[in-house]
């Protein structure tokens, strides 16, 4: 049995939430920010490897819904998220859980979130 | 079926002979499921049975003995009566692999596994036993099945398969964090082991 696998599925599934400081992103969705800004960040995908991941930055900036915007809102009360599919990013799993888990007290997308998630990526991706 | 009433009169000083002899019985059942699978060491064949059983019940003395004087039998008294068996259970099953560790101690894998078994066993702890089947079939499978999967087999919901996931998750990551791929492939694969023994002797107590 490959437990590379395991550990992916277990330590940083898809649809798991991070609080991610700007500092990790090298595009311009985080310039002019200061590093110590933290917002949410989604693994949108577990690469072949099982160790390295698609990391999509989430903003609480109104986006126009598009089919690379998954948009959501992670509980009733909280604001609406926008994670930016195309902003993503590889990253490491080791890297990945030394960041703190969770967002908004949610550590991962709930069972609808998540095909959700996986229908939009479809969309916005092919 | 468990009889918790048992474990209870040990906690209260009052084992009957009716509970020594289940006890002692179980205790027994668990000790040679490990001998057949080799983490125990086997009796040597030329040994009677009689000189066995006195090795065993002396194992099983040995064994309450530590449960005194780890103040386990305090902690037992605390949890609730559907659990206490359970905890018994893995109980024995950290003080065999203890054992396990002790005797191979030359080894640097058991070296290794030494040090992840107080944070396998509470992870364990941790876990619903009802819920333990599931979460080997979902984590512990290659390939890694689909929820949807899942939960067809075990006629639940996707959302309770979900909620059984993200509390073993939550779990595991509060109890261990790894340091690196490698560590944590290690790690999985000693807690996968740990787990089917679990599940293995719930199956036969229950």
């Amino acid at each position: 049995m490959d437990y590379t696998k395991t550990y992916a599925f277990i330590f940083a599934p898809e649809g798991s939430l991070w609080k991610a400081p700007n500092r990790i992103w090298k595009t311009e969705f985080a310039r002019n920010k200061p590093a110590e800004d933290f917002h949410p960040a989604l693994v949108q995908r577990i690469k072949r490897d099982n160790y390295t991941l698609q990391l999509a930055p989430g903003t609480s900036k109104s986006y126009e819904q598009g089919s690379c915007i998954f948009k959501i809102k992670l509980r009733p009360s909280f604001i609406t998220s926008y994670f930016l599919l195309m902003f993503s990013m590889p990253y490491v799993i080791d890297d990945l859980i030394k960041l703190k888990r969770g967002w908004a007290n949610i550590n991962e997308l709930n069972y609808q979130q998540k095909k959700d998630l996986i229908w939009q990526i479809k969309m916005c991706k092919g | 079926m468990s009889h918790p009433k048992y474990i209870n009169e040990l906690t209260k000083n009052t084992l009957s002979k009716k509970g020594y002899g289940y006890l002692l019985s179980l205790f027994l059942r668990i000790f040679s499921s490990y001998s057949s699978s080799g983490s125990i060491p086997k009796a040597q064949s030329d040994v009677s049975e009689t000189s066995n059983q006195k090795e065993n019940t002396a194992l099983f003395h040995g064994f309450l003995k530590s449960l005194i004087g780890s103040n386990s039998l305090k902690y037992i008294a605390k949890i609730p009566d559907s659990y206490k068996i359970y905890f018994f259970i893995n109980k024995l099953i950290q003080s065999f692999s203890k054992e396990e560790s002790i005797t191979s101690a030359d080894d640097k894998t058991n070296l290794q596994i030494s040090s992840f078994q107080d944070q396998i066993t509470e992870i364990a702890n941790a876990i619903e036993y009802s819920t333990l089947p599931i979460i080997l079939d979902l984590f512990f499978v290659d390939p890694i099945p689909s929820i949807d999967e899942i939960s067809a087999k075990y006629s639940k919901s996707p959302e309770r398969i979900t909620n059984i996931t993200a509390t073993f998750r939550r779990e595991l990551a509060r109890i261990y964090q790894p340091k690196n791929m490698e560590e944590g492939a290690v790690f999985l694969e000693e807690l996968h082991h740990y787990l089917v023994k679990i599940n293995k002797i719930n199956t036969s107590v229950n």
